[in-house]
């Protein structure tokens, strides 16, 4: 795939199987939030095919899919809008047909999964950055995603809260069997996991 | 002339209650410009506005219903620009803001419309409002209402981050295509209550102080319209009081309390 005739991903073969977990490592500009953003059908690419949960992205089945897969971004921790932290959570559940109560409880549920209850009522903006990552998670949880995409989601953090959301997202996969696929260049992380690990280079895998 | 006399003036009093009606519900588009950075937007549905009035006075249509038309055209036209080429809703609006501009004026000198006339849209007054006006007002302001309360967490969700909110399964593009819809009607509704230039102190200024003091993205909501409707009463008092335009004085109380807002919060940062 290209944008403004520059092409970022190309060559790309790569098949995650249901429950798995896998890092997508390389450095700045391998085209690793690309890759998450054309999973996601948030950018259009030329040539190949895709299928996330069976469905081809961007076709109709596919629409009923995508909320099956949950999105943790960058940029999310910069976020300066006063939103609670029980309000980002609920956008998790914002587009569920659920009844009230049920979406209720669904939020307080991924809240508690994620230890995070007691930022209900803080201000998003004001909390630290492994805070907000909890937050993202337990979001992501309010959709009962099969899938999680997570766009470098320890690189704001300090090694005690990166240990703490490499330690909640084993048990998430171990637990619910979700299909993690994360991108990173935390050196870090990559050192420590057991993971299934591909390294993205200039658009290809290496 | 006592506050029972003014109201006993059918004009004042359909003023007034226009006043309080913005004050109450139209800082929630304040809330939709701020967070979505449509602050040059905002602009552009001026000049679309003066377009329409200047269409609607060549072609004999009120020229509130024209602007609010060319309006809506213009928000339509704005997000799918932005959409199909890729460009930020700045660059789109910037592009149609110098288009609009360009055809009012070739409206007002091809057709003869009294330039006068045409620019009196972005004067406006709140005692110069017919009963439609005002029904038209309430109206959407129930609509804006109705919008923001019962798709909420939708609503938030595209506040706080569009793909996000893509990838939580809500229609973000059309959300964001009505957003910008609601933003294009308060700009054209205001500018017939209180004129383009002064539009802002009902529409952003409590959207801003709210974002001070807010906790929480409904209570962003709630303070920005109970500052709003704060500034309209408190400004049409004072106007009846001190004999000044409406506009003037809901944008004089405004501008105080936001000059207020940014003390207190230098104090509070200071603080903590």
């Amino acid at each position: 795939m290209a944008i403004d005739g520059h092409q970022i991903l190309r060559d790309l073969c790569l098949s995650v199987s249901c429950g798995e977990r896998i890092i997508v490592a390389g450095p700045n500009g391998a085209g690793k939030t690309t890759l998450l953003r054309v999973i996601l059908g948030l950018q259009r690419w030329n040539t190949g095919t895709l299928q996330v949960l069976g469905a081809p992205v961007g076709s109709r089945e596919w629409s009923r899919h995508r909320r099956k897969v949950g999105y943790v971004n960058q940029e999310a921790i910069s976020v300066d809008f006063p939103i609670s932290g029980k309000e980002v959570v609920e956008i998790g559940a914002c587009a569920l047909p659920l009844p009230k109560r049920e979406r209720r409880r669904r939020i307080l549920d991924a809240m508690e999964a994620m230890g995070c209850s007691h930022l209900q009522h803080r201000m998003y903006a004001r909390l630290s950055g492994g805070e907000k990552q909890k937050l993202s998670i337990a979001r992501c949880l309010c959709q009962d995603p099969a899938v999680l995409l997570l766009d470098e989601p320890t690189s704001s953090l300090d090694p005690a809260s990166r240990r703490e959301v490499m330690d909640i997202l084993h048990d998430l996969n171990e637990r619910q069997k979700l299909t993690i696929v994360m991108v990173s260049h935390d050196s870090q992380v990559l050192s420590e996991t057991t993971w299934r690990i591909e390294h993205l280079e200039a658009g290809g895998f290496a | 002339m006592n506050i029972a006399q003014a109201f006993s003036y059918p004009p004042i009093l359909r003023g007034f209650l226009a006043l309080v009606i913005a004050g109450c519900f139209f800082p929630m588009a304040g809330v939709f410009i701020l967070r979505l950075n449509l602050v040059t937007l905002r602009f552009t549905l001026m000049h679309a506005a003066l377009l329409g009035a200047a269409l609607g006075l060549a072609l004999h249509v009120d020229p509130l219903f024209a602007g609010l038309a060319v309006d809506v055209l213009a928000i339509v036209a704005i997000a799918r620009v932005a959409r199909e080429s890729g460009l930020t809703l700045g660059y789109a609006a910037t592009f149609f803001m110098v288009l609009t501009i360009g055809l009012a004026f070739a409206v007002i000198y091809k057709a003869g419309v009294p330039s006068k006339d045409a620019f009196g849209i972005l004067w406006g007054s709140v005692y110069s409002l017919s009963r439609t006006d005002l029904a038209v007002t309430a109206a959407y302001a129930v609509a804006i209402a109705l919008f923001v309360s019962a798709l909420f967490p939708r609503v938030s969700a595209v506040l706080f981050h569009r793909e996000i909110a893509f990838a939580s399964g809500v229609n973000e593009a059309a959300l964001t295509t009505t957003i910008l819809l609601f933003v294009g009607i308060s700009v054209a509704l205001l500018m017939k209550l209180i004129g383009a230039l002064l539009l802002d102190s009902i529409l952003l200024l409590p959207a801003i102080i709210a974002s001070f003091t807010a906790r929480s993205a409904r209570g962003f909501f709630f303070q920005a319209c109970l500052i709003g409707a704060l500034c309209s009463i408190a400004g049409f008092f004072s106007s009846l009081a001190l004999d000044v335009p409406a506009s003037s004085s809901v944008t004089v109380i405004a501008a105080c309390l936001l000059g207020a807002g940014l003390v207190l919060r230098r104090i509070a940062r200071r603080r903590s």
